[in-house]
């Protein structure tokens, strides 16, 4: 069953009816994406914003190497598995171009949270769901979830948190509660990104 | 084991040719996060392919694990796969004739 604040049609609009606190979530969230890609965090693409890192990188030509963050690396990931200069090559040309892109979507993210409820233009939605997508790639990383196991082991440990569990110090898990507050807005961001690409596809020819 | 009819040998000729056409190809693997509706809708959108090919690919990539979305010269796909990464998607090239 969708939630009530998942997108839905408004007029000409993709409305979700998310809370301030859901949208300062979201924002931190799109803030590290974006730090992880090179840029600088809290400026959305509406805002002056200070000097970028990667106004002043031309296009570097020279050899990239393959992010160490994996992460980072499944944001930019390898253009070639069976031919490494292929890889090497594809590297070179577009991982600058990449990350701007990037950048540039989850700041437009930041933009529509900015406002409640969040609005999202038809021609702004295709930026808005790779940059929901980009967010849940970097906290699925996080999470180590690299297969179909793993997230269904996330999804069993959702389900046993019921949310009654007493802030005891004495029984703290920090870590299961790390866990648990990260599954818990890859949830939320796939629940916003599924209902988002619906209505995108409402619109396709 | 049953008579078969001979089948025509492929000539030197015929490799050259699929391999001229289709040299390179863009596969797109399976990640556990994207979601299938996404990727399908990035099928539809980005190559134009009508809803049956394009659902059909994506079932294809969650459970094979990969998919072979397009074929062509290695430039083109160079910007296919540019455009998967931009949507999130983990996407490949990878020298054509491995299907």
């Amino acid at each position: 069953m969708t939630p009530s604040w998942a997108f839905t049609r408004s007029g000409d609009r993709y409305v979700a009816d998310l809370g301030v606190v859901e949208r300062a979530v979201l924002a931190d969230f799109a803030d590290q994406v974006v730090e992880l890609l090179g840029g600088v965090p809290g400026a959305d693409d509406g805002a002056a914003e200070p000097p970028d890192l990667l106004d002043e990188v031309e296009l570097d030509l020279g050899p990239v190497e393959t992010p160490e963050d994996p992460a980072v690396h499944r944001l930019l990931p390898d253009g070639s598995r069976a031919d490494a200069d292929v890889a090497a090559e594809y590297r070179r040309l577009t991982e600058g171009d990449l990350r701007v892109t990037k950048t540039g979507n989850l700041r437009r993210l930041r933009s529509v949270l900015a406002a409640e409820p969040v609005e999202v233009r038809p021609q702004d939605a295709a930026a808005v769901a790779a940059a929901l997508t980009d967010i849940r790639l970097v906290v699925a990383e996080r999470l180590g979830i690299r297969t179909e196991e793993d997230s269904d082991a996330l999804e069993a440990l959702l389900l046993a948190d019921d949310g009654t569990r007493e802030a005891d110090p004495d029984h703290a898990d920090p870590d299961r509660d790390a866990r648990v507050y990260l599954g818990t807005v890859t949830t939320m961001v796939g629940v916003l990104l599924d209902s988002l690409v619906g209505l995108m596809l409402d619109e396709l020819p | 084991m049953p008579a078969q009819p001979a089948a025509p040998v492929p000539t030197a000729d015929t490799h050259e040719q699929a391999a001229t056409e289709h040299p390179w190809t863009t596969v797109v693997w399976n990640d556990p996060v994207n979601l299938m509706s996404y990727v399908t809708w990035v099928f539809r959108s980005y190559f134009g392919y009508p809803r049956d090919k394009a659902e059909s690919l994506m079932l294809q990539v969650h459970h094979e694990g990969r998919a072979t979305v397009s074929r062509g010269g290695l430039e083109q796909m160079e910007t296919d796969t540019r455009a998967m990464h931009g949507f999130g998607l983990w996407a490949t090239v990878e020298p054509g004739g491995q299907e």
